[in-house]
């Protein structure tokens, strides 16, 4: 992995250095294909986007402050772009595929001594499975926020910049997507001992 | 439903929930995101990415369709784009004056009588078209208060407020970008 900052890394961009352009689509590619991928639900679009946004942000990379958190300003042009992109109105495509089952493969768990049990593992997998449902019946500005505290780490100050909204505003949406989260968690039967 | 053996975090976590302890709830919660599985593209994403941003990005740079045109020729054809099209209103007026310096001059006729046909064909036109005369009556109502240089100021004011604020609404518009506009299901 490159040792260069974030900011270093932009700036090496500025001068045009392609290899800085990729590492910095390699280091972000996850967590923003994570946070767009629950926004639209589906892959195919998924990864469009996601293309767009690096695509925009290497377009504005001049616009960018290095004193401000790099991860922060793309993940803002992310919400604008996904925001845009579903304001427009696209249908939204199902893919031909049947889902893909995310985590390790079960072959792969049962026969890994390292790993948990397998009873373990397989149920442990099945609550991923319906945390995921849970979390995409959330209302959009609820989902985002969720993901970028808990699955991104990002900070309330983070996510106010991120979605525009003020950090009371977060703070309520992440306390009321909480007891959602709770509520469908239980209403699917997870609840018991 | 038969409820399920829980993982201790998700049990940790309603738990909390129930008994109203938030931060112990918080915790437990980010925990158990911990355990999902990590979303990523497809393998190349980040190919695949240079390929369009090869492609794109020099493409899609924005592009002032009239950057070669200095300012001052844009100002220029923009007057004369309004001077033409607001013919009707200082046409016959100019033509008028023109015939009247004309004959005080004591130019030719010829010139005169020409200045007359055009400034009859300008109030041809101004009555061919109902909606420039209708235009015209409302400016000529208009003008002779703007005559007076408070008045003209204070027009130019508000139009500068007004277009000053249109531009910051257009913009304001445009930047909020809220989930509410949007139905993502």
């Amino acid at each position: 992995m490159d040792a260069r900052t974030d900011a270093e890394l932009v700036a090496s961009a500025l001068r045009g250095a392609q290899e800085a352009f990729r590492e910095i689509v390699v280091r972000f590619e996850r967590p923003l294909y994570s946070l767009i991928s629950r926004m639209v639900h589906d892959p195919l679009q998924a990864e469009d986007l996601a293309q767009e946004v690096f695509v925009k942000a290497f377009r504005r990379l001049d616009t960018y402050d290095p004193e401000r958190k790099f991860s922060s300003w793309l993940f803002k042009i992310a919400h604008n772009t996904t925001i845009d992109h579903l304001r427009k109105g696209v249908p939204e495509t199902v893919p031909l595929q049947v889902e893909k089952d995310e985590g390790p493969d079960l072959s792969a768990v049962l026969s890994d001594d390292s790993m948990e049990d397998p009873a373990a593992a397989v149920e442990r997998r099945q609550m991923a499975r319906a945390l995921e449902k849970t979390i995409a019946a959330l209302r959009p500005e609820y989902r985002e926020v969720v993901v970028l505290f808990y699955v991104e780490g990002a900070s309330y100050p983070e996510i106010c910049e991120v979605t525009g909204l003020p950090s009371g505003t977060v703070k309520t949406y992440l306390h009321r997507a909480r007891k959602e989260l709770a509520q469908a968690m239980s209403a699917l039967g997870w609840g018991g001992p | 439903m038969a409820t399920r053996h829980t993982p201790d975090a998700l049990a940790r976590w309603l738990a909390a929930e129930q008994q109203g302890r938030d931060d112990e709830a918080e915790m437990a919660l980010l925990e158990l995101f911990e355990a999902l599985p990590e979303r990523a593209p497809e393998p190349g994403f980040a190919d695949r990415v240079m390929a369009r941003w090869s492609t794109e990005g020099a493409l899609a740079a924005p592009v002032d369709e009239l950057a070669p045109v200095p300012v001052w020729m844009r100002w220029l054809l923009g007057g004369v784009l309004l001077a033409l099209g607001s013919l009707p209103f200082w046409g016959p007026v100019v033509f008028a004056v023109v015939a009247a310096l004309g004959s005080a001059l004591g130019l030719p006729d010829l010139l005169q009588t020409g200045v007359r046909g055009l400034s009859s064909a300008g109030q041809g036109l101004t009555s061919l078209v109902g909606l420039w005369k209708a235009l015209a009556t409302a400016i000529q109502a208009v003008v002779p208060p703007l005559a007076s240089p408070r008045v003209a100021g204070a027009v130019l004011a508000c139009l500068a407020v007004s277009a000053i604020s249109f531009r910051f609404l257009r913009e304001i518009l445009s930047r909020d970008r809220s989930w509410a506009y949007v139905d993502p299901s």
